[in-house]
């Protein structure tokens, strides 16, 4: 077991665990922080991303130890008030079946647009290669990146 | 609209289930979706029936006793009621499922497509009982007739005076009328919610990463655990050596349960490392010849001898020996297992006589059932809390999770969350089960079919194996279906649209290989034949025919193909257009569907689902199989039983028949047509026939 001191969506958090513990249960289990989900544990899904200064990762296959003084950004802590343009973009498109991939696929694609607000859908293809959807919402999820870009150019 | 927000102790008042002196409180997993504050509910008003009560400020509060999964019927059940009821969309409250289904008016199970279209009549009809009450009470205020007194706009109008009263006014005058049995309906032409799209309930919680799936709950003092069971489904525990496993830290027990090996800890990771560090001898149990060849051997050997008739119709030995030419083809699907992506768990508290448990499941009542049996109690001693779902697709009517979870916690005086990883689901599924079916035709000079011989072998039962062949939606004379099954001892169960997504596929291949041996135009070629059988089957494949520009030019190595079915009382046709690669790959370029559902309560929602059971077709036809080996799945996660990516996504474009008939299934239909629709693409791109699910990449490699 092994102290760590993580910020997690710009709150200090102190946790004692095993060092190779990987996040995501550091923060499901250990810090309350329930929306990362689990649900394959072998970073194919891409379900469990978080963001590690701004770069999105999985968490199921990063273990704590791993973490350092970076600051960890969940579904949770996107933004303040779940009012971030691909919030409001998911919900206009309905873009959710079941939702439960989602809180993954809305941090990648913030990752995405903060990285290259104009990607082509190549790109798109590219940087959500990870990232699955058994309910098969994908037409969706790119059409609610395409109408957040959209709005940025108003 | 608003989505009730209760602590454990209100609902345990409403539910009647109170003096259990349980004070947990526990959020409902869809509190505060639609971010509204939550409802300060006032004791009173009436209730007409167990599905609506109107309280006395006038919120409609409904139980939905179903499951929402992702498929969105929440929101088109709330649209049913508040149109039925004439009531304001804002007041209407969404209450969570009984948590006594042993006591409740119905099986709580959604499977099927069935959440609307057997909801339809009795929902509706208890909304019109709490309307013609309401008017009633109206009118016996005002002292007129009660013709006099409209509803609408949740107030009822003096037609005459113009005086209004709102529901929550007349809440308890409505209280004090007798229920009528018979209530009116509201006329179709009246309707102003139904056939409109409406935001989905359940949506702004899960785009906030609010929502709590039965994965999410967390319980004072509860535990965690990982299950290590024989990875063959009739093997069993032989004996084991826990040391290991109990040095892991944050480990606190291993104990054998009926299911296998229970490592309880303080958090997940803890439970599946010491999992990991058990030794465990498993004995394999009998079924250890069984792999995806030697099953396929068995069913070529069954397909070969005696198989039971099903349907029989004319005479199909003189059909034969009148035909002109006669085609014969063979079609091979594998296991599959429903994977979704929040993989199987449940939270039981076993507190003597008294069980509590929680899962996200799609049959509540089976649940129920499986945790008193485990428990040895009655259903009704176990209180079961319905939890939002990280997808079903059918794998969730199954209840292990339920009852290895209640195995799990019966050794425990605190709630326990079982957890089912990616690997335990794959590997014991109850999974889609693997089919071979034989196809014969005898086709006249003009190449009309004149006998039709369908045969399927498989694991049994029949209703996973054969569904959809019984009634082909073409005028087929002379027609068998028969079958050769037997029990492998392999789990099955219902996987979306169950068997018609292997009976479609065979049966949509092989009527399009008639019609090529016809010399005739796929679409002219079933129009012929479906026009006397199924004019609405007919109607969406002319309309997909037509939206997709059937016969449209298309490049080397591309093609067109086409597709329909009918099953769970909808209509759907789809086309695809495809691109094989010289090295054989598919590249899915488009997909054209129409369907009819009939009245569509939700049309976005409804156009959602299809686009998603284009998507776990597609998954069927170009990638996963859960493939056997020494009588246990050989597949264990998505690096090799994978999923169809953002990439492999098609364009999908839905079109809807604008039908005023009663409602159809919405979930199910997609799923069978688009495997033929791009089979038959591909026969048009190559010339060659798939006839093997997942599509067999090599035969289609150029050279």
């Amino acid at each position: 077991m092994a102290v760590f001191d993580l910020l997690v969506n710009g709150d200090r958090k102190t946790v004692d665990v095993p060092p190779e513990m990987p996040l995501l249960w550091v923060l499901r289990d250990h810090l309350g922080l329930t929306g990362t989900k689990y649900s394959c544990g072998i970073a194919f899904c891409g379900t469990c991303t978080v963001h590690l200064d701004g770069e999105p990762i999985r968490s199921c296959a990063t273990a704590v130890q791993a973490v350092g003084d970076r600051a960890i950004t969940t579904i949770e802590g996107l933004s303040p008030d779940g009012e971030h343009p691909l919030q409001k973009a998911w919900l206009a498109e309905q873009t959710p079946q079941c939702g439960y991939c989602h809180p993954g696929f809305l941090m990648q694609a913030a990752a995405l647009l903060e990285e290259n607000p104009h990607p082509t859908d190549e790109e798109m293809d590219e940087f959500f290669a990870g990232n699955l959807c058994r309910c098969g919402t994908y037409q969706r999820i790119r059409k609610a990146i395409r109408r957040v870009e959209t709005e940025d150019d108003r | 609209m608003t989505i009730h927000e209760l602590t454990r102790r209100d609902f345990l008042k409403s539910t009647g289930v109170a003096g259990t002196g349980l004070v947990v409180a526990i959020s409902f997993p869809w509190v505060g979706a639609c971010g509204q504050p939550a409802v300060i509910t006032q004791e009173g008003g009436f209730k007409p029936n167990a599905w609506i009560w109107i309280d006395p400020d006038g919120l409609v509060h409904v139980v939905y006793d179903e499951h929402e999964m992702g498929q969105g019927s929440s929101t088109g059940f709330m649209k049913i009621v508040c149109e039925e009821l004439g009531a304001d969309w804002a007041k209407m409250v969404w209450e969570p499922v009984p948590t006594d289904p042993s006591t409740w008016e119905r099986t709580i199970s959604t499977g099927g497509s069935t959440t609307i279209r057997l909801g339809w009549d009795p929902i509706r009809r208890a909304s019109a009982q709490a309307r013609e009450m309401l008017r009633t009470a109206a009118a016996n205020r005002w002292g007129v007739g009660v013709d006099e007194c409209s509803a609408g706009d949740h107030a009822i109008t003096n037609q005459a005076s113009g005086q209004r009263l709102g529901y929550g006014e007349l809440a308890v005058d409505a209280g004090a009328l007798p229920v009528p049995e018979d209530p009116p309906l509201k006329e179709a032409e009246d309707y102003t919610l139904l056939w409109r799209s409406t935001d989905r309930l359940d949506l702004p919680d899960k785009v906030r990463g609010k929502t709590q799936f039965g994965l999410d709950l967390r319980l004072p003092d509860m535990l965690f655990a990982a299950v290590a069971r024989p990875p063959q489904f009739q093997g069993s525990v032989r004996s084991f050596n826990d040391t290991a496993a109990r040095a892991v830290p944050g480990v606190v027990d291993v104990i054998e349960v009926e299911a296998g090996v229970a490592v309880y800890a303080t958090d997940t990771w803890s439970a599946l490392q010491g999992r990991e560090a058990l030794e465990v001898e498993f004995d394999p149990g009998p079924n250890t010849w069984q792999s995806s060849e030697s099953l396929l051997a068995r069913c070529k050997e069954l397909a070969a001898g005696p198989c039971e008739v099903q349907v029989e119709e004319g005479d199909l030995d003189g059909g034969f020996s009148g035909a002109s030419q006669t085609l014969e083809a063979h079609f091979e699907t594998g296991f599959l297992d429903h994977a979704p992506m929040e993989p199987l768990n449940a939270t039981a508290h076993v507190r003597g006589s008294e069980v509590e448990v929680w899962v996200p499941t799609q049959s509540a009542t089976s649940a129920q059932r499986a945790a008193a049996q485990v428990a040895g109690v009655e259903p009704s001693n176990v209180i079961l809390h319905s939890m939002l779902t990280g997808g079903g697709f059918g794998r969730r009517l199954t209840p292990d999770d339920a009852a290895i979870a209640t195995q799990v916690a019966k050794e425990k005086n605190v709630p326990v969350q079982t957890i089912f990883t990616r690997e335990d689901g794959i590997r014991h599924g109850a999974y889609r089960p693997a089919a071979y079916q034989v196809l014969k035709a005898g086709l006249d000079a003009e190449g009309w079919p004149v006998a039709f011989h369908h045969r399927v072998t498989g694991p049994s039962p029949r209703g996973l194996l054969t569904g959809g062949a019984e009634s082909p939606n073409y005028s087929l004379p002379n027609f068998r279906l028969d079958h050769g099954l037997e029990d492998w001892g392999i789990p099955l169960g219902a996987f979306r649209s169950v068997a018609n997504p292997h009976t479609c596929f065979a049966v949509e291949s092989f009527v399009d290989e008639c019609a090529h041996a016809a010399g005739k135009d796929p679409v002219d070629y079933r129009r012929t034949l479906m026009e006397d059988v199924n004019p609405r089957l007919l109607n969406c494949l002319l309309m997909a025919a037509e939206k997709a520009e059937w016969g449209r030019p298309m490049g080397e190595r591309q093609g067109q193909g086409i597709a329909s079915w009918f099953c769970f009382a909808g209509y759907l046709a789809a086309v695809a257009e495809v691109t094989v690669a010289e090295d054989g790959t598919v590249i899915v370029d488009r997909i054209v569907t129409v369907s009819d559902h009939g009245i569509i309560t939700n049309p976005e929602a409804v156009r959602s689902q299809i686009e998603g059971g284009t998507i776990i077709a597609l998954t069927q036809a170009l990638k996963s199989e859960v493939l056997m080996q020494d009588g246990a799945a050989s597949v264990s996660n998505f690096h090799d039983y994978p999923l169809l990516t953002f990439a492999e996504t098609p364009k999908i474009e839905v079109h809807f028949v604008e039908s005023m008939e009663r409602p159809g299934g919405v979930g199910e239909p997609p799923v069978p047509p688009p495997p033929p629709a791009v089979a038959n693409a591909i026969f048009a791109a190559t010339g060659v026939r798939v006839r093997k699910m997942p599509f067999p990449k090599a035969e289609l490699r150029v050279g």
